[in-house]
């Protein structure tokens, strides 16, 4: 991908490699898997423990053993949930330019970045409205894009801070808008505006900064824009 | 009457819950906070043997808890727990702590643990 320059936030993070965005990802994700796995781990001890007191001659009660059921049930869908997302993240490099369902595709990346936001204490939401809204664009770019975008946010933002995200819908392509809100002052990152586009696959991704409005835009145009700057 | 007392710091609720209720077979009295400022809180107001935080814990880090409880009750052993098979290079571990246990704890290292910290006390 070919920038307007190359000094500016978008082309210092285009020089991360996708290998270390997808490490980022992994990691934050076996992480939580690694808790899944503790609590199904300390919830078996449990019902080993509960076996252990009965054979002492204490009661196990339904009402017990019904909770400890529920938490199984609810670890393990949390964890074919976590599985799920991560699968679809993955195959989303099987072809450098697809069509995909943008708020799928952001509200798993969400998801997986979640994480990340909880950690500082800022909260993702959602505002996508949850409909199928179809683009054509290389779907790892606008997830690399978004990731390092939310990244950036996150690093500067404080404790209670509200990061919500929607999608436009226009004749000219798809508009992802970021806004930012809290009890201060809000805070963007220093972002500059700028536009990637590659060639070789034919997608455009924009970011439009604005400082005032506290929002960034991420537009999909339909038409690849070979020549703008 | 438990032998000890401990107090859980980690965000993973029904981890540091079950924690708790199965430590009460072992006679160990457990307690937990969500979160790095509950814990400094509590700590004020409540005693506690021994205290296990996550490294990883969401507003104030795990690391910079430490650093605060350490701070204000020097005596107060700590263990450190991290998702991690060994901590990253890029994580600061805080000076003072007893030892660090991966997830996922087995029970039985974690009580053999506590036994040997607070009998060296």
């Amino acid at each position: 991908m070919s920038g307007s320059s190359r000094d500016n936030w978008f082309e210092r993070y285009r020089a991360d490699s996708e290998i270390q965005f997808f490490g980022t990802i992994t990691a934050s994700v076996s992480h939580e898997l690694n808790n899944v796995i503790s609590i199904l781990n300390q919830t078996g001890g449990l019902l080993e423990d509960l076996l252990y007191g009965a054979q002492q001659g204490q009661e196990i009660t339904s009402e017990n053993l019904e909770r400890i059921a529920s938490k199984i049930a609810a670890q393990t869908d949390r964890g074919i949930s976590i599985i799920r997302r991560l699968n679809s993240f993955a195959h989303t490099v099987d072809e450098p330019i697809m069509e995909f369902d943008l708020g799928e595709l952001l509200g798993n990346l969400m998801a997986l970045c979640g994480r990340f936001a909880a950690l500082r204490g800022i909260e993702l939401t959602d505002n996508t409205g949850g409909g199928r809204i179809t683009v054509k664009n290389s779907p790892i770019g606008v997830q690399q894009v978004v990731f390092l975008l939310i990244r950036d946010i996150l690093g500067t933002g404080q404790k209670g801070d509200t990061v919500s995200y929607s999608i436009e819908e226009g004749e000219s392509g798809t508009v992802i808008v970021f806004r930012l809100a809290n009890g201060r002052e809000p805070e963007l990152p220093n972002l500059e505006s700028t536009i990637s586009h590659s060639e070789e696959i034919g997608a455009t991704i924009e970011v439009i900064v604005n400082q005032e409005q506290k929002s960034v835009r991420i537009n999909l145009p339909k038409q690849y824009i070979p020549g703008r700057e | 009457m438990s032998k000890f007392k401990v107090l859980f710091v980690d965000d993973e609720e029904e981890l540091v819950s079950t924690l708790v209720e199965r430590l009460k077979y072992r006679d160990i009295a457990g307690a937990y906070e969500l979160n790095g400022a509950s814990a400094i809180e509590r700590l004020r107001r409540e005693k506690f043997d021994i205290v296990i935080i996550d490294l990883k814990l969401p507003g104030i880090s795990g690391a910079e808890t430490t650093r605060v409880v350490k701070q204000e009750h020097p005596e107060l052993p700590i263990l450190l727990i991290t998702g991690h098979g060994s901590p990253l290079e890029t994580e600061e571990i805080p000076k003072g702590i007893e030892d660090i246990l991966p997830k996922p704890i087995k029970l039985d290292t974690l009580v053999e643990k506590i036994q040997t910290v607070l009998r060296q006390e």
